[in-house]
């Protein structure tokens, strides 16, 4: 950092403001070397997925947002920049608690700590001769605490946001009163059309002996119960889909609401039960055995996390967007035209008195 | 005591008879006065004419490493009555300590920084009773030497300006009390450059700023610097 803007800082802290608008300085921030360095990283395709770097690029989104009303602000950034930087840096550096996806394959013993400012591997911090064992505590306890941050910072702080902010998702397990009604009024046109085969002579018999000349009402009869099968598919298929959503938010609800403290407890349980295996092999200088398994357990919570978020940002469950009212509308007034003709035909047709 | 000892010392061209007078001159002559103190002609001497004073003397010997308190120290052993004074300077009051150490500023004395480096200054206020007399003051000074071990240049320039109780920063012969009109100099574009290169590095500024009760808007400064820093020497 330069003494100059060092000592602008100051003077912004006292009301004395530099010359340059927010706008110069944002474009100063994103010039930067390490946002540069930042958005080469990210646009690269490495590890995609993982919790950890979902995590970092969100950070890094924030960052290019950020308005930079103030020199402060700008150096607050800068230094999470630096900080992000870093972090993306030491990407081997994996996260015993959120390995999600290999978690078998994970060996604990070669998860690295940051160990004098250098990457090791914990099996072979147990085996370093020139440390005091309380030295290799610390610095085992120093990767924890930056392991479980980064917990809080993927799982429990979007929590508290979708705990805060439970917009337009539903509490009740319910189906909608539309729909409901819809499948009454395809239920009574249903049992209207099976009718239909009791009446005089079955009326739409002559469409299956191909009887031309006697077929001239059943044809678009027929075509009325195909009609009217489809509706009964598509309502069904939309019930179905809407159920399916229903039971996946509300199995994330039960994950993420009902047993919020669970997952507290879970996370302070599991940090303590993976710092006392590591002690215990460091005081007694045992080898780690075993994967990161019993400790990256927060895995369902993760997918029901996202799964809301999702839910979230769309401002509903999914399914709503693909069977909107406006379809369900389209499809009744479909439906009532095929009704209409269908009641004209009977009627002029002697069917009905 | 033995009043039959009379004491003669020569130290350059000057002549003592009393253990009182030669204390009273030591710190004009620390270096002869440190040799003097030191021979053990003088230390017997010395044990013969007052051996409670000889067994005070020596608890000191044994306890200061450093040459400068020994010399400190045992003036007021030699002679109790006297001022402030060290290293060639006689200061009358805390005030002309102040003084001096604002008028160097930005430069710093290494001598005057005995003063909190040693703890001479709340030695001498213990000695003189000003612990008691002038509580406050004593109390900053103790926060002040307690602040020195973390960083020296502030602490004694918020020292400059607790005994000087001089409100003002001093800036190219001019001095300024209000910290925004200050600021507005100094990072103007002929200033900033000049002013920036050893603020930081000097800490007068900041101390005036602590003194004047900014002490919030400098731990968020020092904050972001230091977590800006941290990170850039970690890239």
């Amino acid at each position: 950092m330069k003494q100059s803007d060092k000592l602008l800082l100051l003077g912004e802290l006292f009301n004395v403001h530099d010359d340059s608008t927010k706008e110069a300085r944002q474009k100063q921030f994103l010039d930067t070397d390490v946002m540069k360095n930042l958005r080469d990283f990210f646009r690269s395709e490495e590890e995609k997925s993982s919790p950890r770097y979902e995590l970092l690029k969100k950070e890094y989104e924030l960052l290019t947002h950020t308005e930079m009303e103030t020199l402060k602000v700008y150096f607050i950034c800068y230094a999470h920049a630096l900080y992000l930087w870093h972090s993306v840096q030491n990407r081997r550096f994996l996260n015993p608690f959120l390995c999600f996806k290999n978690k078998n394959e994970v060996l604990l013993s070669r998860i690295a700590v940051d160990f004098d400012g250098k990457e090791t591997y914990l099996g072979d911090v147990i085996m370093l001769e020139n440390y005091s064992n309380d030295y290799k505590i610390e610095m085992v306890k120093r990767s924890m605490i930056q392991w479980r941050k980064e917990v809080i910072k993927v799982v429990l702080d979007p929590l508290q946001i979708l705990i805060m902010r439970p917009k337009n998702v539903p509490h009740k397990r319910k189906i909608p009163g539309s729909k409901i009604g819809y499948g009454i009024f395809l239920l009574l046109m249903s049992l209207c059309l099976i009718l239909l085969f009791f009446l005089k002579d079955n009326i739409i018999y002559p469409v299956f002996k191909f009887d031309l000349t006697r077929a001239y009402f059943a044809y678009p009869l027929f075509a009325i119960y195909f009609f009217i099968f489809f509706a009964d598919f598509l309502w069904m298929f939309s019930i179905s889909r809407r159920r399916y959503h229903m039971r996946k938010y509300f199995w994330a609800q039960d994950v993420l609401f009902t047993h919020s403290q669970d997952i507290v407890l879970k996370i302070n349980h599991t940090t303590e039960k993976l710092y006392h295996y590591i002690l215990t092999c460091i005081q007694k200088k045992k080898e780690i055995e075993g994967t990161c398994k019993p400790y990256s357990n927060l895995d369902q919570e993760y997918r029901a996390l996202k799964y809301m978020l999702k839910i979230n940002e769309k401002d509903g469950l999914p399914e709503d967007n693909m069977f909107g009212y406006e379809i369900v509308l389209l499809e009744f007034i479909f439906l009532l035209l095929i009704y209409l003709v269908i009641c004209y035909i009977l009627i002029t047709k002697g069917f009905i008195a | 005591m033995n009043h039959k000892i009379k004491f003669n010392i020569h130290i350059r061209d000057e002549e003592f008879f009393s253990l009182k007078e030669f204390g009273s001159k030591i710190y004009l002559y620390p270096e002869e006065s440190f040799a003097l103190i030191n021979t053990k002609n003088f230390l017997t001497i010395l044990k013969k004419y007052d051996e409670e004073l000889y067994k005070k003397v020596e608890e000191l010997r044994s306890s200061e490493t450093s040459k400068e308190v020994f010399l400190f120290k045992i003036q007021y052993l030699f002679a109790p009555v006297l001022p402030l004074q060290y290293y060639g300077v006689q200061y009358k009051s805390y005030e002309k300590i102040g003084n001096r150490i604002l008028n160097g500023a930005p430069q710093i004395d290494i001598y005057m920084q005995d003063f909190l480096r040693y703890g001479l200054l709340s030695y001498y206020m213990r000695h003189v009773g000003d612990d008691h007399m002038q509580s406050k003051l004593y109390e900053t000074v103790l926060c002040l030497e307690h602040e020195f071990l973390l960083n020296e240049a502030r602490a004694y320039f918020k020292l400059g300006f607790h005994l000087d109780k001089r409100d003002e920063i001093v800036y190219r012969r001019r001095g300024y009390k209000d910290v925004k009109s200050f600021f507005e100099m100094i990072l103007s574009p002929t200033m900033i450059n000049d002013f920036a290169k050893d603020f930081e590095k000097n800490q007068y500024l900041l101390a005036w700023l602590e003194y004047k009760g900014y002490q919030k808007e400098i731990r968020e400064f020092e904050s972001i610097v230091s977590s800006v820093e941290e990170w850039e020497e970690k890239k």
